[in-house]
């Protein structure tokens, strides 16, 4: 139930085929300057000076060619959409691995449930209306960008990297739902990639 | 048209008034919490309470800058905007805000929550945020609280916009402790940590420009070498043990992370180990 939800969310909201990488916080780690630590109560925190160096985000797509059975689409570098239209991926996944680490996060995204906007008061009806109406349709693009946040860090941080792909190619991977779906999914998960197209987390 | 109007005005008015003669509590007889400031720290602990001495650390000093492309989406409140590499110094620092909620270890799950079968008694804390303002010590980089609740057992839950669903602790409070809870270090994951190692976490761009940046978060347990503030000399403090709490739901909607683990090295990644494939799906989830 919970899968054929995770399914439907991510085809409606555009965002279907997920991959991604933890928490990989190292990228873009930032040269910051190290603050001075020092506690007047407290003893030295065990936190230490030294920022992890700086491993740069979106990959710019590369020429090398993209390892691929013949009956799964093509991936290509998302570009703009990006953040939307990508797949998750980590080498050689059993399909019920993949499954099974794919269901756990949808059952954590599908559960995300973004804070209510305050209502704005006016005397008008109809216009009460719209402002709900398009509180409404904010709210639902919030909750889909939570949920591809949480499924996002969720894989990765079971080991999925992220890669982009197109919009078309993504809808013909999970044509058919979840339950037909699903083995293409994790097959295209499981292929190695071996060019630099990789994503952000 | 216009009667209909009036008559919809009317109705919406009414459940207006309604809604403001109901009896309001205040946030501190919800949670059954109560922090104190510096010029009302008590000389003794009520009965059946205890009181929790937290350390928060600074959050952050800085913000990135912000690129912000004002189109047709403004009109419905869709601006787009996208971050930059410079790094803005911020007036005042940023402090965190962590929950606390009552936790029911044998469910693995909040006090009256899901497969917890046990309820919350009137006089129990429920579920509260560490103020930010609501402190009796500051110095540069922490801020000290101190905060009376009931007795029984807590979970730090998470922050305002995430749980710690992925793992966190738990721990016991009994009548009369003035329990020492260790230090406090928020981290959201946008590489502005004030603390360099905690820095290192950071997210991919398209995150950070939508605010879907999650945090996380790492515990100094106390010490015996603590310095104890003059405020708290005349208790006799005791150290937390905090347990380690397995995954549980997130019933409060929000993005999802784990808190740092004891055994973290800086520069690691957090991660979770594989799904167990022949698991059923939690169907309280």
């Amino acid at each position: 139930m919970a899968l054929h939800f995770i399914a439907f969310a991510a085809i409606s909201a555009g965002a279907t085929g997920f991959s991604a990488a933890g928490l990989q916080a190292q990228n873009q780690a930032p040269q910051q300057e190290a603050p001075d630590v020092a506690a007047p109560l407290e003893a030295e925190p065990a936190l230490s000076s030294e920022a992890e160096p700086a491993a740069d985000a979106q990959i710019e797509s590369a020429a090398a060619p993209v390892e691929q059975s013949p009956d799964l689409p093509p991936i290509a570098p998302g570009e703009k959409n990006d953040h939307k239209f990508f797949f998750f991926q980590r080498d050689g996944v059993e399909e019920s691995q993949f499954v099974a680490d794919y269901g756990f996060c949808g059952e954590y995204a599908g559960l995300v449930n973004p804070p209510r906007n305050s209502s704005v008061y006016t005397p008008n009806p109809i216009s009460a209306g719209v402002t709900g109406f398009l509180g409404g349709l904010e709210r639902g693009n919030q909750r889909r960008r939570m949920f591809r946040a949480v499924m996002r860090k969720c894989m990765s941080m079971k080991g999925y990297a992220r890669y982009a792909i197109e919009e078309e190619a993504l809808e013909e991977l999970w044509d058919g739902g979840w339950d037909e779906a699903q083995s293409r999914v994790a097959a295209r998960a499981a292929l190695a990639i071996t060019d630099e197209r990789r994503l952000v987390p | 048209m216009m009667a209909r109007n009036n008559l919809l005005v009317a109705v919406l008015a009414c459940l207006g008034l309604g809604a403001a003669v109901l009896p309001i509590e205040s946030v501190e007889a919800q949670s059954r919490a109560k922090a104190y400031e510096d010029d009302e720290i008590p000389t003794e602990v009520e009965d059946g309470r205890a009181l929790l001495w937290f350390r928060l650390a600074k959050h952050s000093d800085h913000r990135w800058g912000m690129d912000v492309d004002i189109g047709l989406g403004v009109l419905i409140g869709n601006v787009r905007s996208s971050r930059t590499k410079e790094r803005i110094p911020l007036d005042k620092p940023l402090w965190p805000a962590v929950q606390i909620a009552a936790w029911d270890p044998d469910a693995n799950e909040f006090l009256g929550e899901g497969e917890s079968p046990r309820r919350l008694r009137r006089s129990q804390t429920r579920s509260f945020y560490i103020p930010r303002k609501d402190f009796f010590f500051e110095d540069e980089n922490y801020r000290h609280y101190l905060v009376a609740v009931s007795t029984g057992n807590y979970v730090l839950g998470g922050t305002p916009n995430t749980c710690f669903c992925w793992g966190t602790k738990w721990f016991e409070v009994s009548a009369g402790q003035v329990i020492n809870m260790g230090i406090y270090y928020v981290a959201t994951e946008n590489g502005l940590s004030y603390w360099p190692e905690l820095a290192a976490f950071d997210s991919a761009d398209d995150l950070a420009e939508q605010n879907m940046v999650a945090d996380t978060m790492r515990l100094t347990p106390p010490s015996s070498d603590d310095t104890v503030p003059s405020a708290l000399s005349n208790f006799e403090l005791t150290s937390v043990e905090y347990q380690d709490a397995a995954y549980f739901p997130n019933r409060f909607g929000r993005l999802v992370n784990m808190m740092i683990p004891d055994d973290w090295e800086p520069g690691q990644a957090l991660t979770l180990p594989p799904s167990d494939v022949d698991a059923e799906p939690d169907e309280s989830l």
